[in-house]
């Protein structure tokens, strides 16, 4: 069989998240892209991007260290993803800012859904599923960043794009309407209960819709929903939180330990179960 | 060569600019892309603030159209490309195929009906469904439909020609290949309109994905009668909503999507939708969602406190909603903060409305582009000034009109559509050509044929009336040989159904029973007068408002329809043909006013060659623009603004001024006005600047020039037009000594009188700025930190008391407050003025550009910086300019003790603010002028209730009065800005060039006779005329003069002897109506 991504090589910068607090994200990112045929090359040297609150408090300090990252990551190639929401902003800003000033380093910045659904596409990722996540409901939340930042890529309020990805995979996505809620993140230090009663609106319109998933692409929103889920006022809701990467995994038959599944805080086992992948 | 200009665009601008145009001797091409003129007017069901049917009201304008032997009207046509050739206009028109031939198709719909396929109906907004070939709408202009041909089954499949199969006259030409021509014009108006915004850039309300979110404009056709579900609101479901939200800006005001403006017609629609609303739906819940309500104009805020604290049919919300979710059952859910109180909150409703904004037309860049005129940078047509060039573009020639420019309501695209039919016109040096006469048709026969029409008015009439038994009872009355029924009896197809069963059935009278006289008769006696009936021989029986609107148990309905047309049956029979006779026009104007409004008359008049006599109250010309130190967006000075104008209407030598003179008397009637001018213009030329004069006068009082923060003498000098000294005849005792004083014998303090004869007069006396009395009211008394906008406009001046300086006014310029509505909307003065948060705005802007490290507040209750106004308040927020909601019910206060204070509650942070300031600046409204009252009477115009001019009708004539020949124009209509003043003014132009250009006119016609056997000279009837029409002739009787008399009956009803009779409403004509109606009580009671 051919392989999908044949050629495909991007620069990856992981970010900070993805080498601790999000680490199941960045297995499955590597195994997806594996098996996809991507080869991803982590930039050298790369530094901290800064996150939400240094544009806010030193935006030259903050433009100074993505350009490094920028700079870094043109050495290696032409194209840098990250899987990380916040990195991404940081580095197309950034980039943006440079460019204005015409002195952008040549390198083209995405999210890495974003390069795998205009590189691989839905149709070819469609064709590589070995185990279709028949009948599991999943619903998408994409967080603040990604359309806000591309608003090219998708739709700002309506994104559509990783309901495609799940229907591609087999899965059956739900109209959800929490997709662009605030996961509380931002707040969650300095206003713990008013973020924790964000996360609960989400997690309760995707249990009232009978979902078994939900679906992300940034790992701070997965801290509120999945690390988080339990701190959450009420009835536990108990609803797994899988990386974009983590059900391509799963549907391109990778194993648990490949995606890192052990690594989610709520038991990712229910959704196993759903797809008959344990007994 | 006959002077010619094309239209582009058949909507309320471009019609009203043809009709103009046509009325002064020009034809016109009309050039419009859909199957029909009309533009956005017939989607719509009522007007505000009137709610007068949209439909009805536009429906003898399209005729007028169709009609008019000066106007070719081109649909389904789009200008191809354009060049210039010796100062005309080369024109490539391109025409699309419509399938159907307008000289053989008669508009019976067989086509229609027919036709096997159905599509969403675009014209309906996606709602409901219509054939592939179809009527835009039911009264089209051209009265022929269309075939679409995407959507038509024989050119998808090579199959069908149902249509072609059933026309019974061979109009259906599947080989139609569309043409194109080319014409010359002398000059182009792009009237092309705007259209609405679909909100798919606003995807978190869910428009296109939810089943209940709709456009406003949807709701238009679902309220209409005539709409896809004849009138009835309904969800998509079916079902009717019980609870609605309004969401208002939605698109507007609007950076995320591009359009940072306010389309300054949507808060008003959506007032109205809501109203009409709850009239379908009396048990509906609505909430209003606003920024601001931005009723701004003439009666338009009375409008709104009558439907929000009066009626209190909504809820009115102070948010933006974030979003709208749909849940399970279909109802949705909107989160919003409200603003006033900052709680976050949900609604649920089973119905949401976005009242969407106005963007510009599709195709408007091709077509500037073509045409080789700019855009401006949200994409409307560019002007060549904002403020004194509304209707131009930058190249000469290219006019626009309407929404082409802007967003502008129905009012405002009426005004600038008939003024750009002046500015078209202006040095042009071709012909005018004018239709004859149709002439006034004797009685052939004394047989009395009577012929009823019976008009369904789509629904209006039909779903209340029984209109089939109607019409089968009209069959049966006396003198009655035919009756039939019509779905639009109005509409093109409906008239020459008419005009075809007159010759037909040899009919020698007809009645309609449809609708008003007042807004149709002149229809249905142009119709009858072309198949060769003298048009007095016609009566309408008023069916609708008087019956299906206010009846709603169908038998009874039918029963009255049945009286009012047994009555007009009985009326007609007895009616004689009347004619009109033909008197000779004087061609030259008066203008009443010398401000930007009356100038602005002055220049189109004058430029189109005609001599104008301009009469100016003030020894100098400008009204109140020289005075202002800087006119918005244009940002030079008002006098240099002025200046301009004066000169343009000055340099063809056609212009008269008559400084420090006022109207003394008025007489005759249109086509020849005698108006006496009395002049107190006191100082002649040859005054050689010495100002010796203005040493010794004695006279000393506020200078009204510098809005009384200096002091002047009854004569002196000031920078304005004309350049002498003047002496104000208000101030001035007469004493004589500067006279004495005056080397050069420069003075004369006599009045002087003039008589001039005019065919037509414009009033433009303006507004005066400021009510005293109301101001005082609330403390805002004497202070030197205390200034109005009219004043600060002076203080910052460079010709000004302080030299541009205003710092030498009140020391230090560190904290300021502006107070919008300072004495209008919560007092006396119950009415919003419309310019002053545009006034007040700017003013905050410029003192902080001045003082940059000034605190500076605008206070405001709703701020109205409508349409492209806006960008002045994100400017000024930009800026640093601090904005703070009061409330009327909490009026901000002012205290002394301790230097100046504002003590304000801010609405939306809910906390009181002190405020210390050195500069307090009232942002003072618009109330009519001194004597306008006198001058009213003096002209026969009447005011309405503020004390401003009463135009014709609101919508679609707002120039015109009830006394025809003097047209409004300005400030003295309604408060407005500089820009729709300038295009009033050009708009009482063309009106008045209507008159003018001709040189003979028609009178008479309904007018009043006296019997000089039962006249016993009491006088009583030359005393109550309001139009002075009768006077003692030789033989000591009262006679009318028929050119005078208006016949509006009042001498009739008064005359003790009954010797007064009124034509077309005589003894005879009306007893045998009350006979009918008594008849009936008697037999029925």
């Amino acid at each position: 069989m051919r392989v999908l991504g044949e050629g495909l090589r991007y620069v990856y910068y992981p970010g900070c998240s993805l080498h601790a607090t999000a680490k199941e994200y960045d297995i499955s990112a590597q195994s997806a892209c594996r098996a996809l045929g991507i080869e991803l090359e982590e930039i050298k040297g790369w530094n901290c991007c800064g996150a939400t609150a240094l544009p806010s408090l030193d935006y030259d300090t903050f433009t100074e260290l993505n350009t490094k990252n920028l700079q870094l990551a043109a050495k290696q190639g032409t194209s840098v993803v990250t899987p990380c929401n916040e990195c991404f902003k940081n580095l197309k800003d950034t980039k943006k800012t440079l460019a204005s000033k015409g002195n952008a380093p040549d390198v083209k910045v995405r999210h890495l859904f974003q390069a795998i659904y205009e590189d691989v596409g839905m149709e070819n990722l469609a064709k590589a599923v070995k185990k279709p996540l028949t009948d599991l409901k999943v619903v998408s939340y994409y967080g603040c960043l990604l359309t806000r930042t591309d608003p090219e890529f998708d739709d700002i309020e309506r994104p559509v794009k990783l309901d495609e990805m799940a229907e591609a995979l087999g899965a059956t996505p739900l109209k959800f309407p929490g997709k662009m809620w605030c996961c509380g993140g931002p707040v969650y230090l300095p206003e713990k209960e008013i973020a924790l009663n964000m996360t609960k609106s989400i997690l309760d319109t995707a249990k009232s819709l009978g979902a078994d998933v939900i679906q992300v692409i940034c790992p701070l929103c997965s801290m509120m929903l999945d690390v988080y889920q339990n701190q959450v006022e009420g009835e536990p809701v108990n609803i797994p939180i899988l990386y974009f990467t983590q059900l391509i995994g799963l549907a391109l038959g990778l194993s648990e330990d490949d995606l890192g599944l052990s690594l989610n805080i709520v038991s990712t086992k229910p959704v196993l179960k759903k797809l008959g992948a344990t007994a | 060569m006959i002077r010619s200009a094309l239209v582009i665009g058949g909507g309320i601008a471009g019609m009203q600019a043809a009709l103009n145009l046509a009325d002064q001797g020009v034809k016109v091409t009309m050039v419009e892309r859909e199957s029909s003129i009309g533009g956005i007017m017939p989607k719509l069901d009522k007007t505000f603030p009137t709610l007068d049917c949209s439909m009805c009201i536009l429906s003898p304008f399209m005729v007028d159209c169709s009609r008019n032997s000066n106007i070719e009207i081109m649909t389904l046509s789009e200008v191809d490309s354009v060049s210039r050739e010796n100062g005309r206009f080369k024109v490539n028109i391109h025409t699309k195929p419509r399938y159907v031939l307008l000289d053989k198709c008669t508009g019976c719909g067989t086509c229609v009906e027919k036709c096997p396929k159905k599509f969403p109906n675009e014209f309906d907004e996606g709602q409901g469904d219509r054939k592939a070939i179809h009527f835009l709408f039911p009264q089209s202009i051209p009265q022929a439909p269309a075939i679409e041909y995407e959507n038509c089954t024989y050119f998808r499949t090579g199959k069908c020609k149902l249509c072609e199969k059933f026309c019974e006259v061979g109009a259906i030409d599947f080989e139609d290949k569309g043409s194109t021509v080319e014409k010359e014009f002398d000059s182009i108006i792009i009237a092309t309109g705007g259209q609405i915004y679909e909100p798919d850039g606003r995807k978190e309300y869910g428009y296109g994905e939810y089943d209940n979110v709709i456009t406003s404009l949807q709701l238009e056709r679902l309220l209409s009668a005539s709409g896809p579900t004849m009138g009835e609101v309904t969800k998509k479901d079916g079902s009717h909503p019980k609870k609605v939200a309004f969401i208002n800006c939605v698109g507007s005001r609007d950076e995320k999507v591009g359009h940072d403006y306010c389309s300054r017609v949507c808060c008003m629609y959506g007032l109205k939708e809501a109203l009409l609303l709850k009239e379908h739906e009396p048990d509906a819940e609505i909430t209003i969602f606003y920024m601001d309500i931005r009723s701004a104009g003439k009666g338009y805020d009375e409008f709104y406190n009558k439907i929000r604290y009066e009626d209190k049919i909504a809820e009115f919300i102070r948010a933006r909603p974030a979003e709208i979710f749909e849940n399970p059952n279909k109802t949705l859910s909107l989160s919003y903060e409200d603003t006033q109180t900052a709680e976050i909150k949900d609604l649920e409703v089973d119905m949401v409305v976005l009242n969407v904004a106005i963007i510009p037309s599709d195709g408007t860049k091709e077509l500037a582009d073509k045409l080789g005129v700019g855009l401006n940078k949200y994409g409307f047509f560019e002007k060549s000034s904002f403020s004194l060039g509304p209707l131009d573009s930058s190249s000469p020639g290219i006019h626009i009109c309407g929404m082409a420019s802007r967003p502008l309501d129905i009012t405002d695209s009426t005004n600038q559509g008939i003024g750009a039919a002046s500015r078209a016109t202006t040095d042009l040096a071709s012909e005018r050509t004018f239709p004859p006469s149709a002439g006034y048709p004797e009685l052939e026969t004394d047989e009395k044929r009577i012929g009823v029409f019976v008009c369904h008015c789509g629904k209006n009439i039909a779903s209340v009336v029984d209109v089939k038994a109607l019409t089968e009872y009209a069959k049966k009355l006396p003198n009655v040989v035919y009756s039939e029924d019509n779905i639009f009896s109005c509409s093109e197809e409906g008239q020459r159904k008419i005009m075809e069963a007159v010759k037909r059935e040899g009919l020698t009278r007809v009645v309609v029973s449809a609708c008003s006289p007042r807004t149709h008769e002149p229809t249905f006696q142009a119709a009858i007068r072309s198949a060769g009936l003298n048009p007095f021989l016609l009566d309408m029986a008023n069916i609708r408002n008087h019956c299906s609107w206010v009846h709603k148990d169908k038998a009874e309905a039918l029963e009255k329809a049945e009286i009012l047309t047994r009555m007009a049956v009985a009326r007609v029979a007895n009616l004689d043909p009347l004619s009109k006779t033909s008197v000779g026009v004087t061609q030259v104007a008066c203008i009443v006013g010398g401000g930007v409004a009356g100038l602005t008359a002055a220049r189109d008049l004058t430029r189109n060659g005609y001599k104008v006599h301009l009469v100016e109250k003030k020894p100098y010309l400008g009204g109140r623009l020289p005075k202002l130190a800087s006119v918005y967006p244009e940002e030079t000075s008002g006098s240099e603004l002025i200046m301009n104008l004066i000169e343009s209407a000055d340099e063809t030598g056609n212009l008269t001024v008559y400084p420090a003179s006022e109207i003394a008397e008025v007489e005759g009637f249109v086509g020849n006005f005698e108006v006496t001018i009395e002049s107190r213009d006191y100082v002649d030329y040859s005054c050689d600047d010495c100002g010796k004069c203005v040493d010794v006068c004695p006279v000393e009082v506020d200078d009204d020039f510098n809005e009384g923060l200096t002091k002047r003498k009854a004569i002196f000098k000031q920078n304005t037009f004309p350049d002498k000294y003047y002496i104000d005849p208000e101030t001035c005792t007469l004493c004589g000594e500067c006279v004495k004083a005056c080397p050069e014998r420069a003075i004369n303090l006599e009045t002087q009188t003039s008589n001039v004869s005019c065919g037509t007069l414009v009033v433009a006396t303006g507004f005066d700025a400021g009510d005293p009395e109301e101001l005082l009211k609330h403390g805002f008394g004497s202070h030197k930190g205390i200034v109005t906008i009219s004043q600060v406009e002076r203080l910052l001046h460079e010709e000004g008391p302080t030299g541009g300086d205003i710092k030498k006014h009140v020391g230090k310029v560190e904290n300021v407050a502006v107070l919008l509505c300072a004495d209008m909307r919560w007092g006396k003065n119950d009415y919003c003025s419309r310019y002053c948060c545009l006034t007040g705005t700017k003013t905050a802007r410029t003192l902080k550009e001045r003082f940059p490290d000034a605190n500076i507040f605008v206070l405001y209750e709703n701020l109205r910086t409508i349409g492209i106004h806006e960008d002045l308040y994100k400017e000024a927020q930009s800026m640093g300019v601090l904005f703070v909601k009061y409330s009327f019910d909490e009026m901000p206060k002012v205290s002394y003790t301790n230097g100046l204070k504002l003590n304000v509650k801010d609405q939306l942070l809910g906390v009181e603010l002190d405020l210390p300031l050195d500069l307090l600046v009232l942002a003072e409204g618009g109330v009519p002028v001194e004597g306008s009252h006198e001058l009213s009477k003096k002209l026969r115009v009447p005011c309405s209730g503020g004390g401003f001019f009463q135009e014709a009708h609101v919508k679609l004539a707002p120039v015109d009065t009830s006394n025809e020949g003097i047209y409004i124009a300005g400030g003295v209509q309604y408060p407005k800005d500089v820009a729709d003043s300038v295009a009033q003014g050009s708009a009482a132009a063309a009106r008045a060039l209507t008159i003018i250009t001709k040189e003979a006119l028609e009178v008479g016609g309904i007018v009043s006779f006296i019997n000089p056997e039962l006249c016993a000279a009491c006088l009583t009837c030359i005393r109550l005329c309001p139009y002075g029409a009768i006077a003692i002739n030789e033989d000591g009787v009262a006679e009318t003069n028929i050119a005078k008399c208006r016949g509006c009956g009042i001498c009739t009803t008064e005359c003790p002897a009954k010797a007064i009779e009124l034509r077309h409403f005589e003894d005879d004509q009306i007893i045998p109506m009350v006979e009918q109606y008594l008849g009936e009580v008697t037999n029925g009671g």
